[in-house]
């Protein structure tokens, strides 16, 4: 009812190939961008860091599942070892900025680039193996990463392999609370995320979506499969890389418990509920795997406390378990209702107005 | 120096505004645009071109094409050097192309591409006074060796190369142009005879675009569309004089088929249409409404009667009680912009229908949403338009009041005769003709009106088709037609009845929206014919007659019809090419099935000779049936 | 008229189990001609087009490329020197625009990397803007404009034939193979892409190889035919000599009285 498409035409094939092609979809994608750099001003004001605190984390898990989405979800190349990845990208950031003084935005590059190099690595068996065999081949990755972290104390730095980094300074600034590391992350988020909008409709994205609908076909238009496949794999990587290494310095230390299986299991999720193929799907899917438990969390809570009088702190057994119960039964409900994931739901509703009042 | 031809105002326009965007073609995925200035170079090489290869003035120049840039540069091109520009319609077969481009004595044939190329190629034993075709796209042109041949750029290269050796010499020539210049020569078509060249001159443009400013007041940087056939006035009045007079932007479309995209691209700021795109822009919104999920459903069929509502009373000019206009608003926010914005009539401030009566339930659908629709009339004979609803002014069934500059009034017969600047210069070496139209100045338009209580004309139908039955009762077929092809199941219908007891229809279902319909009802079909011939079709068909007979006054309602094994169809002779029924021939034609629906039978047999796109003929036999309809008792 | 030789296919022989597809085959195709491979159904005809695109790799013999031996280079590897082909059952990317497929298409001709891609406007906007100008040429030429931005999933079996063959366009190609391009289509769309695929040889001198089962329009466009059967080459011609050839006859009648 709003949309406008009528008088949008195209005089030139750079407007005709934007990205947001149509004044409303424009106004939206600025919109949020402003709504995103202004966000930590109402939420400092209420001194609220926590709710910070959770968009931080939301944001840092968006980079990592945006980088497993093209892998997955363009190259169609499944992998249960995001987690390793980044692993790789927090260790190197947290080595290099205590044992080398490397300021943070090196740290973080070189976390991202050593990421890819092992991304790589592991992606060769891609190239023999597909679907699920390919998948447990990336969980070995998974597994020899995690052991290795933890046995070589060169890496690990030893003590329940866990590294201490300082506070990230920028220009003398300090990034000392919720809101600083905010910009941080939100910076990198913006960058990964247009990145990848652009990566995935240019001529490399193209030949990952080959790949991944019909490989036999992506060759006889010349896609030569194994660069390709190992650039799915170092994108991504090197996405998980940045992602492990502002984690990192977010957290002031590097831990291999941050980066287990059962995250890598984690993120496989985010981007199955926010769509696979498609880079505002990740986002979504980030959004609702990290908040949704929260949510539930305030609604028990809410509901014991408010209902029954019970206190929080009698229930937080119960809590922890009836909170995985509905979390699984609410994966098992969606994926039954839209197999597509939040992306597709949101393109529905966006159809449904864009159509408006037709249905076609 | 005022500018009085248009070439004249061409130059104008690139020396005043350049670098506004003249005109716009859809090609290659996008817009490509041409300013004042470029648009003045390519008229200009083109012009010294033609000048190049011989084209002197008084020189024809035939046009065979779809609307493209190149067609108006060719038509200010040959108006530049003192020539005519001819355009043909482009869907005309070789034998109607023979005639005409033989008549005009047209030199040259600008043919857009290949397959019209072809079809010139093919009677050119009988053109010997073409001296060159010019083909505007090469696309599989690169094997033809006819020395006939020449492409439009080649020409234009010539028009460079002449414009380096006589510099100055396109100026001279545009300012030697003289107001009484034949602007154009554009052949009607016409239900009777063969097609006669009307002659217009520049003066005639300039004062009916002077005339239509007046009321519409159209601005530069308005946008239309230019998708209506080249050879129809309506076209050079629009595309071609009031863009070049006023300096608005024209946008051709991609492709024939994709005009309905292109229009919602451009959302043009005004847009004429003849009644059967206005039509069938209805019946897609009814089919896609249907097909719409129950709650847009709900919300269409609550506020559309709203949007009728407002558009009555705003028309009858009575005032909108508070209620009224609030749910009006929600009309507007919920329905009727967003029906616009699919339709691409966001921004239009002036639609138009023009070339046959519109039904009134579809004029008043488009007024319902908010689309200020308006009837236009007019001839070639007078520069395309003489009459139009004034924006404050508008009424059902009317045509409107003439333009400032034009004088209409009624001959004692009703037969609507006009004077003024716009009256054409005659009909190309046809004398005889041209006495008979214009007599003291007055043109004779051949149709019958009457003006009612408020000013406004009214046409009813060509006055020689006004006929009556047996009694007495005078009916004008066209308007019981009008009324029958408001609905989305008929395209086509011929009322007959002179001379016998009742009035009876032979029909063209619409093959897309009855196939639609019977998909939904599992009415299994397989061609056209075997479509039209269900009884459940029938049944369909008979329920939208008795919905127009209720319309009717009883004597002239419809009591038989019959559905037709095949379209009516302009290769075949029996309609034009502008869609208006040759009523002797299709009378002569069908004259068995006419029997048949004043006989005592049920079905007719029909043998019928098809031609097929590749000139292949088949005949086919088929038994068509005929239906009684229940006369209704008149609601009005 | 003797252009040179631009696809050499010399003596190749291909096994599958204990079967003979394809038994010593030996053809050469001329820069700019038409050439039709025909044959019954088994008679080793997209066996032979798979190895000249290098999906199978011949046990014996060998294929060159302008001179050039390709007999074991990989299928991206053979088309980005200049091989275009098309499938029996269409191998398009369906979920894709008819637009992205056809810049598919363009992938051996473009440069962009990782890093130019991510960031878009530079060298890799320039890129995709010319790229697309090219792509729309094959638009204009095969009339597809109305489908654009349509998937190409959705479109009719017809159409989704003639953007395959746009996809092979697209690249430009010295070879273009088409494997049974009229498979499936009624005589209309028949009539259409003969036209197409005359029309492509005409206005870009394009070499096509093309291979059918059915003798029908083929013999119309070809300027030299191939005939197969049961993998070995029985009869090479104009269509008029091989139509008289009495081994073709009898390979023909003989696969259809066994049908």
């Amino acid at each position: 009812m709003i949309n406008r498409e009528a008088g949008v035409f195209h005089t030139s094939y750079e407007s005709d190939m934007a990205l947001y092609a149509l004044p409303l979809a424009k106004i939206t994608a600025w919109g949020m961008v402003a709504l995103l750099v202004l966000l930590p001003l109402p939420l400092s004001l209420l001194q609220n860091e926590h709710l910070m605190s959770i968009v931080n984390t939301i944001a840092l898990a968006a980079i990592g599942a945006i980088g497993l989405n093209i892998l997955v979800g363009y190259t169609g190349q499944i992998s249960i070892g995001q987690g390793a990845f980044m692993m790789v990208g927090g260790y190197t950031a947290a080595i290099l900025s205590t044992r080398y003084g490397m300021p943070f935005w090196v740290g973080i590059l070189a976390g991202g680039a050593m990421s890819a190099l092992v991304g790589v690595l592991f992606g060769i068996p891609s190239l023999r193996i597909k679907g699920l065999y390919l998948a447990i081949a990336t969980l070995a990755a998974q597994l020899i990463m995690e052991w290795t972290i933890n046995h070589v104390t060169w890496i690990s730095g030893g003590a329940q392999s866990s590294i201490y980094v300082q506070n990230p300074t920028v220009f003398g600034w300090e990034l000392d609370n919720e809101f600083r590391r905010y910009y941080l992350i939100l910076v990198f988020f913006l960058l990964a995320y247009f990145a990848a909008q652009n990566l995935v409709r240019s001529r490399v994205g193209r030949a990952f979506i080959a790949i991944r609908d019909r490989d036999i076909a992506a060759e006889i238009i010349g896609v030569n499969i194994f660069k390709y496949k190992l650039l799915a794999f170092a994108v991504s990587s090197f996405y998980a890389g940045v992602a492990g290494a502002l984690w990192t310095y977010y957290l002031r230390i590097a831990n291999y418990e941050n980066f287990t299986l059962v995250v890598s299991i984690e993120y496989l999720a985010m981007i199955i509920i926010g769509g696979l193929g498609s880079v505002l799907g990740a986002v979504l899917g980030a959004i609702f795997i990290k908040l949704f438990p929260i949510a539930l969390d305030l609604t028990v809570i809410g509901i014991s406390e408010g209902i029954f009088g019970v206190r929080y702190g009698a229930v937080a057994d119960f809590l922890a378990n009836f909170q995985l119960f509905v979390f699984g039964a609410l994966i098992i409900v969606f994926l039954i209702a839209e197999p597509e994931g939040l992306a597709r739901m949101w393109e529905n509703v966006k159809r449904y107005f864009r159509l408006w009042p037709f249905s076609y | 120096m005022a500018a009085k031809t248009l070439p004249q105002f061409l130059v104008r326009n690139a020396r005043d505004f350049p670098h506004e965007v003249a005109i716009r073609e859809k090609e290659y995925g996008i817009w490509q645009q041409w300013t004042w200035a470029q648009y003045l170079q390519e008229v200009r090489d083109f012009a010294l071109g033609l000048v190049a290869l011989g084209f002197n003035a008084g020189d024809k120049l035939a046009i065979l094409s779809d609307n493209r840039p190149q067609v108006y540069w060719a038509m200010v091109a040959a108006q530049a050097v003192r020539g005519t520009p001819v355009p043909l319609y482009q869907d005309s077969i070789s034998r109607e192309l023979q005639y005409v481009i033989d008549h005009s004595d047209a030199v040259m044939v600008l043919a857009e591409d290949q397959e019209q190329v072809d079809k010139v190629l093919e009677i050119k034993e009988h053109l010997p006074k073409v001296r060159k075709v010019i083909y505007d796209d090469p696309k599989g042109m690169r094997h033809y060796t006819d020395p006939l041949l020449t492409s439009f750029v080649a020409v234009q290269e010539a028009g460079r190369q002449l414009a380096r050796q006589r510099p100055g010499l396109f100026e001279e020539l545009v300012a030697a142009g003289q107001p009484e210049d034949v602007a154009l020569m554009a052949y009607t078509s016409g239900t009777t005879g063969a097609p006669k060249g009307a002659m217009l001159s520049h003066a005639n443009l300039v004062a009916a675009i002077a005339g239509l400013q007046e009321i519409e007041r159209y601005q530069r940087g308005d946008e239309t569309l230019a998708y209506l056939p080249p050879a129809w006035v309506g076209d050079t009045f629009w595309s071609l004089a009031a863009a070049l007079i006023v300096g608005f932007t024209v946008n051709c479309p991609e492709r024939p088929e994709t005009v309905q995209e292109n229009i919602r691209e451009i959302a043009p700021h005004f847009l004429v249409a003849p009644p059967r795109i206005w039509e069938n822009l209805v019946s897609q919104v009814q089919v896609r409404m249907e097909d719409a999920t129950l709650a847009k459903r709900w919300i269409y069929n609550r506020l559309l009667p709203v949007g009728f509502e407002v558009a009555r009373r705003r028309m009858e000019k009575r005032p909108l009680s508070l209620p009224l206009r609030l749910l009006h608003a929600l009309g507007e926010f919920f329905v009727f912009g967003p029906l616009r914005d699919h339709l691409g009539f966001r921004r239009i401030r002036s639609a138009y229908t023009g070339g046959a009566p519109l039904g009134p339930e579809v004029f008043l659908f488009f007024r319902a949403i908010g689309v200020n629709l308006k009837q236009v009339y007019g001839q070639t004979e007078i520069s395309g338009v003489s009459c139009i609803h004034r924006d404050d002014d508008v009424a059902l069934g009317t045509v409107g009041k003439p333009f400032p500059n034009v004088e209409v009034q009624l001959t004692e017969e009703g037969e609507i005769i006009a004077r003024g600047p716009t009256v054409f210069l005659g009909y190309y070496k046809n004398p005889e003709a041209t006495a008979n139209t214009v007599r003291d100045g007055w043109l004779y338009s051949g149709d019958a009106g009457f003006f009612d209580a408020n000013g406004h004309l009214v046409v009813i139908d060509r006055a020689k088709d006004v006929t009556s039955l047996a009694d007495g009762t005078k009916f004008a077929p066209q308007f019981i037609e009008n009324k029958l092809k408001f609905s989305p199941y008929i395209k086509e219908a011929v009322a007959v009845g002179q001379g016998r007891p009742y009035v009876a229809a032979m029909i063209n279902i619409d093959m897309d929206n009855v196939g639609k319909w019977a998909e939904r009802q599992h009415v299994a079909y397989t061609t056209y014919t075997d479509l039209a011939q269900k009884p459940q079709v029938y049944e369909l068909i008979a329920r939208e007659v008795e919905r127009v007979n209720r319309d009717l006054p009883e004597t002239t309602q419809i009591r038989r019809f019959v559905l037709l094994h095949k379209e009516l169809d302009a290769d075949d002779e029996e309609i034009t090419r502008t869609r208006k029924v040759r009523r002797a021939f299709v009378a002569k034609k069908y004259e068995n099935i006419i029997e048949a629906l004043y006989a005592d039978v049920a079905e007719v047999p029909v043998k019928s000779v098809i031609t097929y796109q590749d000139g292949r003929q088949a005949t086919i036999e088929t038994k068509l049936a005929i239906w009684n309809v229940e006369t209704a008792a008149v609601s009005v | 008229m003797a252009a040179e030789v631009v696809l050499s296919v010399r003596d190749v022989s291909k096994h599958f189990g204990g079967v003979v597809a394809v038994n010593g085959v030996s053809l050469d195709v001329r820069r700019g001609e038409i050439v039709s491979v025909i044959g019954p159904n088994g008679a080793g005809k997209t066996t032979l087009l798979n190895m000249i695109s290098g999906f199978y790799h011949p046990e014996r013999g060998s294929i060159w490329l302008e001179g050039r031996d390709i007999t074991h280079l990989s299928p991206s590897r053979i088309a980005a020197l200049g091989v275009a082909r098309t499938f029996q059952n269409i191998a398009l990317f369906r979920g894709m625009t008819v637009l992205d497929n056809l810049m598919l298409g363009r992938h051996i001709h473009m440069r962009t990397g990782v890093l130019s891609a991510m960031l878009r406007y530079g060298p890799a906007l320039r890129e995709e803007m010319q790229q697309r100008r090219i792509v729309e040429d094959i638009i204009d030429f095969l009339e597809i404009e109305p489908l654009r931005k349509r998937p190409v999933g959705a479109l009719p079996y017809g159409l989704q034939k003639r953007v395959e063959l746009g996809r092979a366009l697209a690249a430009h190609p010295k070879v273009l193979l088409l494997d049974e391009p009229m498979g499936g289509m009624n005589v209309e769309e028949k009539e259409d892409m003969a036209r197409f695929i005359l029309d492509v040889n005409e206005e870009w001198g394009t070499t096509i190889v093309l291979i059918e089962h059915d003798m029908g329009v083929v013999m119309d466009i070809s300027q030299r035919v191939i005939v197969l059967d049961l993998g070995e080459k029985i009869a090479e011609g104009t269509p008029a000599e091989v139509r008289t050839n009495p081994q073709v006859i009898k390979a023909y009648l003989g696969a259809k009285a066994l049908q």
